[in-house]
């Protein structure tokens, strides 16, 4: 399309079609990024009322800061492990959700409902369900176990149940996303696949897979960039605790920032949290282009 | 059937011009705007109403609902002021947002609105919180209209059942404590969740045990280990606490499953609507227990304030002096105990014995038990860092002396 | 062999149960709460079967004003769908069709912009929007929120477009149409299904969203539904959130969407799944 245009025409053209849309993002996107770029090298703290150069200090004070590695740690650990989760359980539901049985169609239909309820009202739901005292998953887990487990007071049992949450929330996307790559391989792979005496595993990782593999690079990123950034999670959950063991990257740019007006500690943190997306998104894109052209 | 396409297509741009146009409009609003938390919506309009404020004043007034809780109200606040504007001409301001926001240089100083003898009609105690509280560099940036302390609350009838008397210490109420506690009542317990709620517990009973938590001293440790005992040794405060917000811990009282508590003034509202359990001889208010140095609770207080980004500062302060004034003070407080305090024309004036509160809060005035609030310039950061690691504590993640180490070298950094 | 088949299925109906289940159970127990009546909130061991009421519907309708808050969510994700959807589309189009050195480079730059936390852009953004006196405006509120939702939406649709056999286009400007005429009579048409599904997910992204409107609205004439989570109130404290009038909002605003995954849900799992995203 478009190759026996002159060059300036299609420039002409790729400027009316794209224009707009980049006009808009990047009006309303550039300016907040280098502002927060330019104020990461500023001693800017509103309550001080203080705007001073400081070179790297803010960046080199913020890894000097022990709970400030732990709140990158856990950042790390939160983001892979819920997307690992999501990617298998929604390829589990994916499978699931294109086979045959009676009422797939409202199944496929509920399968939607975590996804579309606001994040931090499920976060509030789940901290109630988790509550020592009234919840319902603590009451079930008692008269199974016996045990009166604290789901939100012990440490690790918070940061399970923050990831349990995300998982329940994002599962369902990621798996409708994926029935969808699954339904764009033709059944007659599958066919040979099992006249060749391949079994249900093999034909998933022959077939399957690969077929989707383009498909969960590109799903991936998203949901690592839109769980990366949200707090309502946090919020709604646990607010960061008990301790700070629930605290991640984004939630501690909050704090510092809206709470504690100490911008310049807040802006060198959002460059952090940036190159950390950059540099996955740039491992995602080189797989996804890597896929694009193999498979 | 490609021209319906087409139709469906330039409506959905019609449609999406439009939209952004419906808004083009903007109102010119002349009306002074009043943030208040959703609770104080009605009571402020209605006293505004009662007292003809703009039959007086020519000004007429929208009061609208701020957001009620402070991470989202400095949020708000934040963008705004920095934008160069305000949502509100006039704000109802807590502690800790008042803190952010007079640090900052955003409010206005209200003392041209009053000469000296208008503080004549404050107490003592309560003018020591209006210096530390509501000046900053001399200026006063926000005039307190409520004085709420934090109340010993206890069962009468289950100590009077088991022959027993309501703790005066901290040791008694380990004592009082083990006798309390059976399989379906604890004797003591707080909302200690995240988020504004552990903190003020701390504070507080640091303050009993003499000291400011905020300098993370021998003061601080005493008060955890108190609460650690409390929950871990003695078995007479439940841990699931830690997650609790007051409402929770106040439903646990009127189910029978607490049977004391300290709590601040909503519950005697909250107790009140209770109508199947409350009776007078089943609650009772005490004197906070004495901890290692003192008997006391600290006050919060709400208070008007302007921020300078309001363009009409001039009317704003006019309604800031109709809510305050010694004239109008005790009417207000008549009215509704969100604008009770102990100021000499409320006290005075109100009937005392009627209100619950009122005679509570006279009560513990007399007995000198109220004192300033645990201050620190950056309260909010500061608050963080004691909560971040009192719930850490609390939780067994680290050590009373870690809490120690880590909190001085926090508050250190914090300084710098 | 046979009783191979009835075990296979067996354990399918019991995977789809679970499933189902594992689903269900946080929404039930949303709903439930919601239909409660707050003195049987606080019950050790939880209440299965309280008395239903609906108090606190009318509890929350006092609180907020509800229909306004209401119309402006409508108004503020239809709006912000159109704009993403319309501009995403048109970019798409321009990234999947025209090769321009340097193009890919721009379409990455515009998938990194949504990495800054939105917390740190919204000072910011509050003085660009004054300077164009949007301020308490929805078109305001549609003109950012449409902003957010470009990078993904261009994203997905580029993926669409390829898919698009081009000859037809390239036949059709031969035949001399123009090419608003080969958007709007080819290319459209051939992804509708997508354009569906994306408006879909656009229009939930903009209807949870709570910041935004917090923080760029200040008069009922722009507030959304979700800021009424911030101003909901149990008693006189700034900190304790009802829970039973969160979970009652909650259901207000999950009722909607669930509405329209019900009714759409033939346009997101077949739109979808009749081109597959990769």
């Amino acid at each position: 399309m478009f190759t026996n245009y002159s060059k300036l025409k299609k420039y002409l053209i790729f400027a009316i079609l794209v224009g707009p849309a980049v006009l808009l993002r990047f009006s309303t996107s550039l300016y907040p990024i280098f502002r927060t770029i330019y104020l990461s090298f500023f001693d800017h703290n509103l309550m001080e009322q203080v705007h001073r150069y400081i070179g790297l200090n803010n960046y080199t004070s913020l890894l000097n800061d022990q709970t400030i590695i732990d709140v990158i740690g856990f950042t790390l650990a939160f983001i892979t492990i819920s997307v690992i989760m999501q990617l298998v359980l929604g390829m589990v539901v994916a499978n699931l959700l294109n086979t045959k049985f009676i009422g797939r169609k409202i199944v496929r239909t509920l399968n939607l409902l975590p996804w579309v309820i606001p994040v931090i009202v499920s976060g509030y739901v789940f901290r109630w369900m988790l509550n020592a005292d009234y919840g319902l998953i603590t009451d079930w887990v008692f008269r199974l176990s016996g045990k009166e487990v604290q789901f939100l007071i012990d440490s690790f049992l918070a940061r399970g149940s923050l990831i349990l949450l995300n998982v329940w929330r994002n599962t369902p996307f990621m798996a409708i996303v994926l029935l969808a790559g699954l339904q764009s391989i033709p059944e007659e792979l599958y066919e040979a696949a099992k006249i060749d005496g391949a079994n249900w595993f093999q034909r998933f990782l022959n077939i399957t897979l690969p077929a989707s593999s383009s498909t969960i690079v590109t799903l991936g990123l998203f949901n690592i960039i839109w769980q990366i950034a949200n707090i309502d999670i946090i919020l709604g959950l646990t607010q960061g605790g008990p301790g700070s063991s629930t605290t991640v990257i984004a939630y501690r740019i909050y704090q510092l920032g809206m709470q504690w007006f100490n911008w310049g500690r807040a802006s060198a943190l959002s460059v952090y949290l940036l190159l950390i997306v950059a540099v996955i998104s740039s491992i995602a894109l080189y797989l996804y282009r890597k896929f694009e052209f193999t498979s | 059937m490609f021209k319906r396409k087409g139709k469906f297509l330039v409506t959905l741009v019609v449609l999406a011009i439009l939209l952004v146009s419906v808004n083009l409009v903007t109102f010119a609003a002349d009306e002074l705007v009043v943030g208040v938390g959703g609770w104080a919506v009605e009571p402020t309009k209605r006293a505004l109403e009662e007292l003809n404020f703009t039959e007086k004043t020519g000004i007429e007034v929208t009061v609208t609902t701020r957001p009620g809780s402070p991470p989202e109200f400095i949020s708000q606040m934040t963008s705004s002021i920095l934008g160069g504007q305000t949502p509100y001409d006039v704000i109802d301001l807590e502690d800790d947002a008042a803190i952010n926001f007079s640090r900052s240089g955003w409010l206005v100083d209200l003392d041209p609105i009053y000469d000296e003898e208008f503080w004549d009609d404050w107490t003592p105690g309560m003018l020591e919180m209006v210096d530390t509280w509501n000046r900053y560099e001399g200026e006063l940036f926000r005039i307190p209209h409520n004085y709420e302390t934090q109340y010993f609350f206890y069962r009468k009838d289950i100590l009077e059942e088991k022959g027993l008397e309501v703790p005066q210490s901290w040791e008694e109420m380990i004592e009082v404590g083990k006798e309390l506690t059976t399989d379906e009542m604890y004797a003591f317990s707080d909302g200690l969740a995240k988020g504004g709620y552990l903190g003020v517990y701390v504070s507080y009973l640091t303050q009993q045990a003499g000291g400011n938590p905020f300098d993370f001293g021998p003061e601080l440790r005493e008060a955890l280990k108190f609460i650690h005992d409390m929950i871990y040794e003695y078995e007479i405060f439940p841990s699931s606490a830690l997650n609790k917000d007051f409402d929770q811990v106040n439903n646990d009282f009127v189910n029978d499953r607490v049977a004391m508590m300290r709590m601040w003034p909503y519950f005697f509202d909250y107790q009140e609507a209770q109508e199947d359990w409350y009776s007078d001889d089943k609650v009772g208010v005490a004197l906070p227990p004495k901890g290692p140095e003192s008997r006391s609770t600290f006050v919060a207080s709400w208070g008007w304030a302007i921020p300078n980004t309001s363009d009409k500062i001039d009317a704003a302060k006019t309604f800031i002096e109709f809510m305050t004034s010694v004239e109008n003070a005790p009417k207000l407080a008549e009215m509704n105990t969100w604008f009770l305090s102990p100021r000499h024309s409320i006290m005075e004036e109100i009937n005392v014995e009627e209100s619950r509160l009122a005679s509570n809060l006279k009560k513990y005035s007399d007995a000198g038990v109220i004192s300033s609030r645990p201050f620190h310039p950056n309260f909010r950061q500061a608050s963080s860092i004691v909560e971040e690691l009192s719930s850490a504590y609390l939780t067994n993640q680290i050590s009373l002396d870690e809490v120690i180490e880590r909190g001085q070298q926090q508050m250190q950094a914090l300084e710098e | 062999m046979k009783s191979q088949k009835t075990r296979n299925k067996i354990l399918l109906y019991f995977g789809i149960s679970v499933f189902v289940f594992i689903i269900l159970v946080p929404i039930y127990w949303l709903f439930l709460t919601a239909l409660t009546p707050r003195t049987q909130l606080f019950s050790v061991p939880p209440n299965y079967f309280p008395d239903f009421t609906f108090d606190n519907f009318i509890n929350l309708a006092s609180q907020v004003p509800f229909l306004s808050y209401l119309t402006n969510s409508m108004i503020f994700s239809v709006g912000a769908v159109l704009v993403s959807v319309i501009l995403s589309f048109l970019a798409a189009y321009g990234f999947a069709r025209i090769e321009i050195p340097g193009s890919n480079i721009l379409l990455f730059a515009l998938v990194l912009t949504m990495a800054i936390p939105e917390i740190v852009t919204v000072v910011p953004l509050f003085q660009i929007l004054r300077n164009f006196n949007m301020i308490d405006t929805i078109r305001g509120l549609i003109l950012v929120m449409g902003s957010v939702l470009i990078p993904f939406s261009v994203w997905v649709l580029v993926t669409f477009v390829k898919r698009v056999p081009v000859e037809i286009e390239e036949a059709a400007i031969v035949d001399g149409a123009t090419l608003p005429q080969v958007l709007f009579y080819i290319v459209i048409p051939a992804m509708k299904p997508s354009l569906v599904t994306v408006t879909i997910i656009n229009f939930i992204n903009a209807w949870n969203n709570l910041l935004y409107p917090l923080v760029f609205s200040s008069s009922i004439k722009a507030k959304t539904l979700t800021v009424s989570i911030t101003e909901i109130f149990q008693a006189r404290t700034p900190y304790g959130r009802p829970w039973e009038l969160i979970s009652t909002l909650g259901v207000t605003m999950v009722l909607p969407m669930i509405i329209l995954v019900f009714v759409a849900q033939k346009g997101i799992v077949s739109g979808l799944t009749s081109g597959s995203l990769d």
